[in-house]
């Protein structure tokens, strides 16, 4: 029984409390931060900031219209984070959750060129780092409670649930405000299909999601192509062999003349 | 120039000592936008296909008779496996948690492209190793005559981990479509490294061959010179085809980014077609000068291709940027410059040892 997230981008407030309850739970420290000529702050995540909420200050037809946008882990169905991983430190929890062993992380940072959504970061700052991303508060939800920030959130915005349930709402709430949001729930099929959902009035490129997803799983890219290795190991191994034996068997039978 | 190299070489020991402190945040420009830079591109991704040289070489000569390719085989087959080394070397460097590497062989998840990577890379170097024992070990005649008997077996096994382990090095950048530019990714990565290393690793062996025969380490054959520039040529045929081929079909020309339109153009016109059109002219193919401006231009293609597909052509988001940092420089040319000097003095060493000169080594 797979638990998902809805995001509901028309509900945000730009609040930021998620960021606050998900730095206490995770006991992050705080950070200095610059000025960055947005509400938003952080920029972005990073090793200290598994969720940011994101500002983009857009035309709509009465005036300025402003959306804030909550950025995490997507938790994908099929994670590329997890198929990159070359010791198995990215794994995927049957209730839905990606979560890290640092135990087993060499810090090799595949997992971020892998990542379709640039959700990994990395202590850059540490002699002996770990990548850092969000958790789905797995710990939590194991306890029977919600994530840190789906509790926290004051408007409604973030809804968690059963991945069905989630689904039913989501589609629910398109069907029945079909002017209010757009016809698509991000993270339905995107790289395969992901945890976290989002519905929106606004593009998703607006919200700084990507737009230019496959729809497919990305660990199957480098799979298929691992797939093909001993073949073509085998069969260069074959040739060389089999050369060598028919070149060695002429040489033989010429010196047998 | 001696004592110039071993106080770059203590500088760049103070440097690893210092990243290993000090963290990698430190000693790069590197970020959660770009973690994968120069010592990647360069000393990993780069100085691997100089490697491949061994592999082709060791099949000429022992597996398709090429008998005048077996005085360089010894030399190529250390050349290789230095650069294995000084690939793993940097790894480590790169790595962010050296210590722990050893995961790796005792916790291995099998579909994971760097895994394989990691492990072909082992195994082709551990063949190596064997492969080279010979050349040092010199009262131990019952091992030495047990691996050449061997040694046909010996080299079509690493001919095949060579060739597995090349693609997979492409296979790597398959996992990252969306974060590199259509001119350096595309579903051919795996075939594109492999075609493109054995060239590299082919115009390698003439650079080797001819400043080693210019120092008055080996004569070099020109036959064999030439043979071996053939060689890169009709490869490096081959992989331009390949790669022209996939652009056209994904309409894929482009760079992007003004950077990146430069490059791509230097890496395909300067680095893949002017080496072949130079080889195409008997003055360029017959004499040692044209073999080596031939060489290093499929080796500037290479190379230019390698930084091409981990830094130039990776996508950053609007306002972030990635230019090395000195300290990268600084580590990256470390590397080249030990496995040099290491590749010089073993070669010295052995060449010293057991090694004749090919002017008492008959040649049919």
């Amino acid at each position: 029984m797979p638990f998902s997230v809805l995001i509901d981008v028309t509900k945000c407030i730009g609040c930021q409390g998620c960021q606050v309850a998900c730095k206490g739970w995770n006991g992050m420290p705080a950070d200095r931060t610059a000025m960055g000529g947005t509400i938003g702050n952080p920029s972005d995540m990073d090793s200290s900031a598994y969720t940011v909420m994101k500002f983009r200050e857009g035309e709509g037809a009465k005036g300025p219209v402003w959306h804030f946008t909550k950025h995490q882990c997507m938790h994908c169905k099929s994670p590329a984070c997890a198929a990159a991983c070359p010791v198995g430190a990215l794994t995927k929890e049957t209730d839905g959750p990606v979560i890290y062993h640092k135990g087993r992380c060499i810090g090799c940072r595949y997992c971020m060129l892998a990542c379709p959504f640039s959700v990994p970061k990395f202590e850059w700052k540490a002699a002996l780092p770990y990548i850092q991303k969000c958790t789905f508060c797995s710990e939590r939800i194991k306890a029977g409670m919600e994530p840190a920030c789906t509790k926290t959130c004051p408007s409604g915005a973030l809804l968690f649930g059963k991945s069905d349930d989630i689904m039913n709402t989501a589609k629910g709430r398109l069907a029945s405000h079909p002017d209010k949001y757009l016809n698509h729930i991000y993270g339905a099929d995107e790289a395969g299909g992901t945890s976290w959902l989002y519905i929106s009035d606004t593009a998703f490129s607006e919200l700084y999601l990507r737009e230019d997803l496959e729809k497919f799983a990305y660990g199957r890219h480098a799979m298929d192509a691992l797939g093909m290795a001993p073949a073509v190991g085998l069969g260069v191994a074959a040739l060389l062999a089999g050369f060598y034996f028919i070149s060695g068997r002429k040489e033989r039978l010429n010196e047998k003349e | 120039m001696r004592k110039a190299v071993y106080s770059f070489i203590i500088i760049g020991l103070l440097l690893m000592l210092y990243r290993a402190f000090a963290g990698l945040g430190a000693v790069t420009a590197l970020s959660d936008y770009q973690p994968w830079g120069l010592v990647k591109a360069v000393n990993i991704f780069f100085a691997a296909t100089l490697a491949a040289g061994s592999f082709v070489v060791a099949a000429a000569a022992e597996v398709f008779g090429a008998r005048r390719f077996r005085p360089l085989v010894r030399p190529v087959l250390l050349m290789g496996f230095i650069c294995h080394t000084f690939v793993l070397i940097a790894l480590l460097y790169d790595v962010g948690r050296p210590l722990d590497v050893w995961r790796i062989i005792t916790n291995p998840h099998g579909t994971s492209a760097l895994l394989w990577t990691a492990w072909t890379e082992v195994a082709y170097t551990s063949v190596m190793v064997v492969e080279l024992l010979p050349e040092v070990l010199h009262g131990r005649a019952g091992l030495v005559s047990t691996i050449e008997k061997v040694k046909v077996p010996l080299v079509v096994l690493s001919a095949a981990l060579a060739v597995v382990y090349q693609s997979t090095l492409g296979t790597l950048f398959l996992a990252s479509p969306q974060h590199i530019v259509p001119a350096w990714s595309g579903p051919w990565l795996n075939w594109l490294f492999l075609l493109s290393a054995v060239p590299a690793g082919l115009g390698m062996v003439v650079i080797e061959s001819s400043i080693s025969g210019r120092y008055g380490r080996r004569s070099a054959d020109p036959v064999v010179l030439r043979q071996a520039g053939g060689m890169m040529g009709v490869f490096l045929v081959l992989y331009m085809l390949i790669r022209l081929t996939d652009l056209v079909i994904r309409g894929a020309f482009t760079g992007g980014s003004r950077l990146g339109d430069v490059w791509l153009v230097t890496e395909l016109c300067v680095g893949g077609l002017l080496p072949l059109v130079l080889l195409l002219v008997k003055r360029v193919r017959e004499t040692g000068a044209g073999l080596v401006a031939a060489s290093a231009l499929t080796l500037l293609g290479v190379f230019m291709n390698r930084v091409g597909v981990t830094i130039i052509g990776w996508v950053l988001p609007p306002g972030a940027s990635y230019f090395p940092s000195a300290l990268e420089f600084i580590a990256s040319a470390f590397f080249i410059v030990a496995a040099v000097s290491l590749y010089w003095y073993a070669s010295g060493r052995l060449a010293l040892k057991a090694y004749h000169l090919p002017e008492t080594q008959p040649l049919d």
